[in-house]
């Protein structure tokens, strides 16, 4: 995750005029970068959808555990209680 | 239900909102004399929240200030400086003082501002900070724990139609409003054809989605030049500079443009009315807002 804002859903609206980013200039904006990747790659469209998927708030207990094994073990699928209820509520 | 959600959901005539002063000195002064200013236009003003990661006194103590002027106070919430547990609690310190409208983003990084040094949070982004909004406003913490009576936020949104990837900040947006948000106050663009783009997707994607597009008075060709060299995702076609550098009288070719862009904004669909951000501090403001045919209310009783 390079992203310097530690952002999980998508570019800011600090994207620079060529495509980098806000805090480091010299870098092109990882979230543009995957965009560019996700929409020229022959990829399924459900691979593409996950872009625009909602990710929950990073669970910082998980700083410095292997990635791997939290997928495996879908501990990196846990979210709060609370996370999310608005979806449900769409269309209200 | 808030005022703004009334007047943004009815159909009737068109919504200003623009940003209240920052405030640094003790004492009421300023946001007195700012409220009397701007009441007589605007249907609501946002409580920044450290615009360009400066310090100033904080988003919730100037919206109950601008509450407390008998103006109706959009309280900001950026992500840069709180982690998820203070951002919780200012939403519902605000909904405490019967602040129902938030504008939620990620806010510039820390160093576009003068404390660079500074730590810069992130905990959540935009679209989790307006899912979060929106668990508070059905009644539960982001932790599960139940709130009763639940806050009603109106919860609003920032987007930038005029930064790259341009096609996805329509996708964005049905992001944002999946998440909870109703209306987006935009960045300002300079790009019409990108404003043209944006809006129409989001008639189609995002139907529902009531759109502020934001406009600038500046008094000349510093101020845009300084935007296009040191505002990230803010740029600024040569021609539009070159347009009003090169006029004898830029303060005038520059309302010009604003005038344009502002009309221009405001003939776009599902755009609902503008957000205006006045670095002039001048009579254009009354100008601009007659000219777009707003009649003043009454101002505020001191």
């Amino acid at each position: 995750m390079t992203c310097p804002k530690t952002l999980r859903n998508g570019p800011c609206g600090g994207v620079r005029e060529d495509g980098n980013c806000e805090v480091n200039p010299e870098m092109q904006c990882v979230w543009a970068k995957a965009y560019e990747r996700k929409e020229s790659l022959p990829l399924p469209q459900a691979w593409r959808d996950h872009y625009n998927e909602l990710r929950p708030p990073v669970d910082m207990r998980l700083k410095g555990t292997s990635s791997w094994i939290n997928l495996v073990t879908r501990r990196d699928r846990q979210v709060p209680a609370g996370w999310n209820i608005a979806d449900q509520c769409v269309g209200e | 239900m808030s005022r703004l959600q009334e007047l943004l959901e009815g159909d009737s005539r068109h919504v200003y909102t623009s940003e209240f002063a920052t405030i640094d000195g003790a004492g009421m002064e300023k946001v007195i004399a700012t409220a009397q200013r701007l009441s007589p236009w605007f249907d609501a003003v946002n409580a920044t929240d450290n615009p360009a990661a400066h310090a100033h006194a904080s988003n919730m103590a100037v919206a109950i200030a601008i509450k407390e002027q008998g103006l109706e106070p959009i309280m900001q919430i950026v992500c840069r400086d709180k982690n998820r547990l203070a951002i919780q609690a200012d939403m519902m310190g605000a909904a405490l003082h019967g602040i129902e409208n938030l504008s939620l983003l990620t806010g510039d990084d820390v160093t576009a501002g003068d404390e660079p040094e500074s730590r810069r949070v992130f905990d959540l982004d935009a679209p989790q900070a307006i899912s979060v909004a929106s668990s508070l406003s059905h009644g539960t913490y982001l932790s599960g724990r139940k709130i009763s009576p639940a806050p009603q936020f109106y919860i609003g949104a920032v987007e930038n139609a005029g930064a790259p990837p341009f096609d996805y900040r329509v996708e964005r947006t049905l992001k944002k409003f999946r998440a909870g948000a109703k209306f987006l106050q935009l960045q300002i663009c300079f790009h019409q054809d990108r404003l043209e783009k944006f809006c129409s997707g989001v008639a189609t994607l995002v139907p529902k989605m009531h759109l502020l597009p934001t406009v600038v008075l500046l008094n000349g060709s510093r101020g845009m030049k300084f935007m296009n060299e040191k505002v990230p995702g803010i740029d600024i076609p040569q021609e539009l500079i070159d347009r009003v550098e090169g006029s004898s009288d830029q303060g005038e070719a520059a309302y010009r443009l604003t005038l344009e862009q502002s009309l221009h904004a405001l003939a776009q669909p599902n755009v609902r009315g503008l957000h205006i951000a006045d670095f002039r501090h001048d009579d254009t403001l009354e100008r601009l807002m007659r000219d777009l045919g707003r009649t003043p209310r009454q101002k505020l009783q001191p």
